[in-house]
Formats: structure tokens, sequence, C-alpha cells
């Protein structure tokens, strides 16, 4: 598992678009939301917003048109009370000029005499006594002084206002007068004139209270219902009267035509006025608004619930679709999981074939190749861990065979050395007498090489556990080492006049005592090739070369050409001749493979005879930790 | 132990010429006559066993049948031969042998000399040493 973990922690973390950055922060709280959730609000939403909208404008709809109607419905009554209302002031000019010759009127006013008299009170009497309604009639002479008189008692209209009451145009076949109040009720008048030879000798008046008649109450009923009420009134002022009591009328509604104002009661009303024709007045049809509004007020309840509703069940729905899409896709979130923790997720079953089966079974498809790839890695790592264990094997074979090979080197390549070597003593020793001087010769050479081998062994073996051994890395001080090379070599050369320098040097990181090793052989070998020199110089010091620490051992010895330094630092290379400068070659292979298991470098300069400068690095001493 | 015992020095080697540059080297100082050789780690210890203890021995490391090392472990670690001095005579300049022989309780460590002088020098004053001017308990 740490396998994978380390696989996908090399992952490229993927850029995010500045776009989405921008936008992250308001989306934050919405996108935390789940597609449950989401979906459903979504769809709540919206279906409040479309309903919301249809039911604002079915809303208004329904109020204009309930407005409309009732408007139109207000106008038909109107329109039919009035001409009720023109109908029976017709009937009643036509009954009172009736009346007016029944009575011999003019007679009467031109000879006032008992006989006529009688007939007048007898008609007018007859005239009232057929009213339901409380009504006088009286006969007024040219004056407009009342002569005669039926029915209730009016209070008395002077001479001067009832002229007024007839315009000088006024029809000469009878005329309607405008409402008055009479205490708590409207009265009004119908005068016919009285002719004699076509003089108006006096009139013939009618005083009634205006009362609701059955028929008019009946038909706006019907017409537009309870609710409705009717008024009638002047055209020119506000006496009005609903028939029970005086109302006042603002000028708003006394208009001809449709209008809408508040009553003193304070609610509103819709009211249409007509006027009535042949009379000074108008006839209103008001109806209170909330009335009007309400089937509208009733489809806002009944639509608002509708909406309510609709927007929860469509929430609903959303809300069960969502699960239904989101079951697979969690499924698909837990086995993506799976996978990402153990490689391997049971197959998701789903015999959906719209796009979220397809997501299942792509999934699927993945899934087999995730856990195919990760087996196929997992064989390979195996076959990788095995054949590093193998390797492994091998080579700590190969280290035990070579550490055998390099002790038994050291102790049974010696021995038959020491065994030559001492028996070749022996002989001159015991038998020196029997040794002819050649022999003795052979004898000399036989030790010099003898000896020469056993260095020979020595350094090889110290050259083969310079590979084998690991480091022992610290802290170096490089001055001091450097000096007690120098120091000990000086001491077995000091017979020779030798001028050694040993500069300060910046410690180094490594392990000391091969460091050390490493300035023993090349002080060693410099000390070695300035023999022939009068006065040799050796020099340990050190320079710093693009930003690199070049530790140096200089002489002013023989050098060697620079076209061989490329053997120079090979094992048993050697480019002097063995009977100028005695040597077994390992020293600067030694050298070489201690800087190497270091990771450093080492290089030499020189020329023929003109000395030789070498070089090293070495870590320093801070690049550990 | 036994005052008649006339050995004062156990050589352990096996090989021959060894053994025979060991002696002459001895007999520079005259100490080569109280020589008794054992030619490997076997014969050594039953000869401790049966013969007492010498008053140094000289024990080679790479030995047939049973090595130098174990030679030194089982003397070291029987108290009656505990107090004999041994020192390693070998060919053997391996740090590992050094050191193990060391932690065994070798009392010196001598890596022969190719060079025949060299090795008469360090075998014979090696054995003047332990002989003439080490100082051994007295029991």
């Amino acid at each position: 598992m740490s396998r994978i973990a380390r696989y996908r922690a090399r992952l490229p973390v993927p850029a995010i678009h500045p776009l989405c950055r921008r936008n992250w922060s308001e989306m934050h709280r919405w996108n935390r939301l789940s597609l449950a959730a989401k979906l459903p609000l979504t769809i709540g939403i919206l279906l409040l917003l479309a309903c919301g909208t249809m039911t604002a404008v079915t809303y208004r709809y329904v109020r204009t048109s309930a407005t409309d109607l009732a408007v139109d419905r207000l106008e038909l009554a109107a329109t039919r009370v009035s001409e009720l209302i023109t109908q029976s002031a017709r009937t009643r000019l036509a009954q009172l000029q009736l009346a007016a010759g029944r009575a011999s009127a003019a007679e009467y006013l031109r000879r006032p005499s008992e006989g006529q008299r009688a007939v007048l009170t007898s008609v007018l009497a007859e005239y009232v006594g057929k009213s339901q309604t409380p009504v006088a009639v009286e006969l007024w002479d040219a004056e407009y002084r009342t002569v005669a008189q039926a029915g209730v008692a009016f209070e008395t209209v002077p001479p001067g206002t009832r002229r007024a009451w007839l315009a000088p145009d006024a029809n000469p076949r009878g005329t309607i007068v405008p409402f008055r109040r009479s205490g708590e009720r409207l009265v009004y008048a119908v005068i016919v004139p009285v002719y004699e030879d076509e003089y108006v000798v006096g009139h013939l008046v009618e005083r009634r209270v205006v009362a609701q008649s059955g028929q008019a109450a009946a038909m706006l009923t019907g017409l537009i219902g309870e609710e409705a009420v009717l008024l009638l009134g002047n055209a020119r002022d506000e006496i009005w009267t609903d028939t029970t009591r005086i109302v006042s009328l603002p000028d708003a509604a006394r208009s001809s035509g449709a209008a809408r104002y508040r009553r003193a009661d304070g609610a509103e009303a819709l009211v249409h006025t007509v006027a009535v024709a042949d009379t000074p007045w108008m006839v209103a049809a008001e109806f209170p608004v909330a009335i009007v509004m309400r089937p509208a007020t009733r489809f806002l309840r009944t639509a608002l619930g509708a909406l309510v509703l609709l927007s929860a069940g469509g929430a609903f729905v959303g809300w069960v679709v969502c699960q239904r899409m989101t079951t697979p896709l969690r499924q698909l979130t837990a086995a993506a999981e799976a996978i990402a923790a153990s490689g391997t997720a049971p197959p998701i079953a789903t015999s959906r074939v719209d796009e979220v089966g397809r997501l299942a079974r792509s999934f699927n498809t993945m899934a087999d190749e995730v856990t195919q790839g990760r087996q196929r890695l997992e064989g390979v790592v195996a076959e990788l861990d095995r054949r590093v264990r193998e390797r492994t094997t091998a080579l700590e074979q190969a280290n035990g065979e070579l550490e055998a090979f390099s002790y038994s080197v050291s102790h049974d390549l010696r021995a038959p050395l020491r065994a030559i070597d001492g028996f070749g003593r022996i002989l001159v020793e015991d038998h020196a007498a029997e040794l002819s001087a050649e022999a003795r010769k052979c004898l000399d050479v036989i030790n010099h090489r003898t000896k020469h081998m056993g260095q020979l062994i020595d350094d090889l073996l110290t050259f083969s556990r310079l590979g084998r051994h690991p480091l022992t890395r610290g802290p170096v001080d490089m001055t001091a080492i450097a000096r007690s090379s120098m120091d000990e070599a000086a001491r077995s050369n000091a017979h020779r006049l030798i001028s050694t320098v040993v500069h300060p040097l910046p410690s180094a990181d490594g392990e000391r005592s091969l460091v050390g090793q490493v300035f023993e052989n090349l002080v060693q070998n410099a000390f070695k090739f300035t023999r022939t020199r009068a006065t040799a110089v050796v020099e340990i010091g050190h320079e710093v070369r693009d930003g690199l620490v070049l530790y140096y051992v200089r002489d002013n010895g023989v050098g060697f050409d620079m076209q061989y330094a490329d053997k120079l630092f090979g094992v048993f290379q050697r480019l002097h001749r063995a009977e100028d400068f005695e040597g077994t070659g390992v020293g600067l292979a030694i050298v070489d493979r201690i800087i190497r298991r270091h990771g450093g470098r080492v290089w030499a300069d020189a020329t023929v005879d003109g000395g030789a400068t070498f070089y090293f690095t070495l870590p320093e001493e801070s690049s550990r930790r | 132990m036994s005052a008649a015992n006339e050995v004062e020095i156990l050589l352990v080697e096996d090989s021959p010429e060894d053994a025979a540059l060991t002696m002459r080297a001895l007999s520079r100082r005259n100490l080569a006559n109280r020589v008794h050789l054992a030619r490997d780690g076997a014969e050594a210890l039953t000869y401790l066993r049966d013969m007492g203890k010498p008053k140094v021995m000289l024990l080679d490391l790479k030995l047939p049948k049973v090595t130098g090392l174990e030679v030194l472990r089982q003397v070291k670690s029987d108290p009656r031969l505990r107090s004999l001095p041994v020192v390693i005579l070998t060919s053997s300049r391996e740090e590992p042998d050094i050191a193990t022989a060391y932690d065994l309780g070798a009392n010196s460590y001598i890596v022969k000399p190719v060079d025949f002088e060299q090795f008469v020098r360090a075998v014979s004053d090696a054995g003047l040493y332990w002989l003439l001017i080490n100082q051994p308990p007295q029991h």
C-alpha cells in the first residue's frame, strides 16, 4: 500500500483554472451541498418561480376580468333601472295629465265652484288612494298658489321656489323636478301644466317620497347579486338616496360611466352611473370591490396552496430521482475509494442502460485494468525484489569468498615466501664455505625479490580491503594529518636534505585513517621521486577552484610524462623503472580508491623532470549532517 | 606444574618450514632445546591437558583440526591454564583476527615478517622476553 501511496504522491497536482478559482468562494457553499440536496432544491425553486409567475399573471387576469364583468353588470343594472324609472316617470306624467283632464282642473281654475271642487277633490283622492307610497297631489293656480290638495301634507314650498322648479324651456307636456330633502327622506315632484286655450292657467303637481320599487330591487338582485346597492339622486347635486336613507355621493361617482371610489364607510366600491332619461336624475349601481375581487382572492389562495404543494412535490420527486441517480454514484465512489486503498474493488452490479449504467460499466473496466495493472506491478516489484535478493546473496557470497581469498593470500602466500627467504639465508649462514660468489649473488636476488613480493602482497591486501569495508565518516582535521604524514616521512628520510611545507588546510568529511593513508602515500611518493634532487621540496596546501577545495601535494622531483597520466592510478602501473625507483605500483591505486569511495576525485599535473602535483577533492565537512 | 617438566615453550605450528625457522630463531638465544612442537590445535590441547603448563605458548592461527583461535579460547576459559601467556605468531595481518585474538585474551600478537632477518629478530626477542624477562605468577 505504501508503494501505491508513493506512486500517487508523484502524480502532478492539477492546476486550477483562474476562472474556477475566482468563482470558488461564491460557489463554495453551493458546491458543498450534495447532489441529493441540489437537484430537489433546483426543481423546487424552478417550479416555485414558474408557477409563481403563472399565478401572478393569472391573478391579474382574473382581477381584471372580475372588474370588467362587475362593471358590465353594474352598467346593465344601472341602465335597466334608469329605463324603468324613465318609464315610470312617463307613466306618472301621463296619469297626472289624465287626472287633470278628468278633474276638469282648467274649468275649476277658471270658475271655481263647489260642484267643480267636489269633482276635483274626488279625482285627486282617487289618484292618491291608488298609490302605495306616500304621495300628495296639489293644484296650483297661475300664481303658483295651492288651490286644492290631497294626500299627505309635505312642507309648503313658497310660490317663488315653485316657479323656479319650472324652467322656461320646460317640457310643455310636463316636468319632473329634482329631488328635495324632506327630513330624512327624498321627495320628488311631477308637474303637468293645466291648459285653457293653449294658455297655462295652473299646474297639477304630484309630490312623492322616493321608495324602492320591488321590481327594481328584484331586478338588481337578479342581475348582480344581493351585495349590489342601487343609488338614486340628482345629477346636479349630492342629494342621493339608497331609497332607505339619504346618502352623499361624491363627484367622482356622479359622472356618467364606470368609476371606483371610497365610500363613506371606508370600503372601496365599483360604481356605474347612468343618467335617467327625461328626468334630472341619475342612477348608480355600485358593488364593494372586496366582493368583486372575492373570486380572484379565492383563486389566489387556491393557486398559492397548489403552488406550495407542487413545489414540494417537485422537490420530492427530484429527491427520489436523485436518490436513484446517486445511489450508483455513491457505489462508484465507495468502489473508487476501495481501489485507492487496496487496489481492488468488487464490480458494481448494474442493469441500467443509461449514462449512469455506462459509467458503472466503464468504471468496472477501469477497476479491472487497475487491478490487473497493480497485479502486474506487484509481479514486477516481486521480481525486482527477488533479483535484488539474488544479487545481494551473490554479492555477499562473492564478498565472503573475497574475504576468504584475502585471508588465504595473507596467510598462505606469505608462508612459502618466508620459507624461501629463510632457507636461502640458512643456506648462506650454514653453507657459506660451499657456495661460490655467483651462487651467493643468486641467493641475494632471491632474497631481494622475496621481500618485494612480500610488500606486493601487503599492498594488494590493503587495496582489496578498501573496497570491502564501509566508511566511518567524520570531520577530519586535514592540517593535522598532513603534518603527521609529512613528519613521519621526514623521519624515515632524516639523512636527506628536504624542505617540507604544510599550509593550513580546511577540514573535510571522511574516514580519518583512510585520508591519512592518502597523505602518507602521496608524501612517500613525493619523497621517493625527489631522491635525485640536491634539495627536495615537498609542499602540502590547498586551492579553491570554482568553489571547490582542492588539496594538493607538490614536489620538485623527476615528474612524469603527462601522456601516461591515465595509467598513473591503475594497479601495478608504474611510470618508472624498478631500478630507478622501487615500488609495487599499488600506492596511487590505493589513493584513487580511497578518494573515489569518499566521492572525491584525484588527478596529477606534472612535467618530465619538472616535479609533480597531485590534487584531490573530498566532501566538505559541512556537507554531512 | 612439575618441576621436572623441561619444556618451557609450546610451539603450535603446522608448517614444518615455519617450525624450522622458528626453532632456528629461538636457537639464536639458546631457547630451542626446551621447545615442544604441536602440529595442530588438537595436539596442543592434548599436550596441555596431559603435560601441564609451559612458560609460554607460541600459537599459529591457521591450523588443521582445531584453529588457533579455538585453542586460545579454550586455554583462556580454563581456570588452570588461564595464566599461560599466549603469543599469537601468524602470517595474518587481518584486523578481525587481531581483534578477536585480543578479545579472547591473547597476551601478544606478532605478524611473522617475510624477511628472514626480521623474522628471526621478532621470534627470538619474543622468546627472550616471555621466558626470561616476564615474571609469571608463582603457584
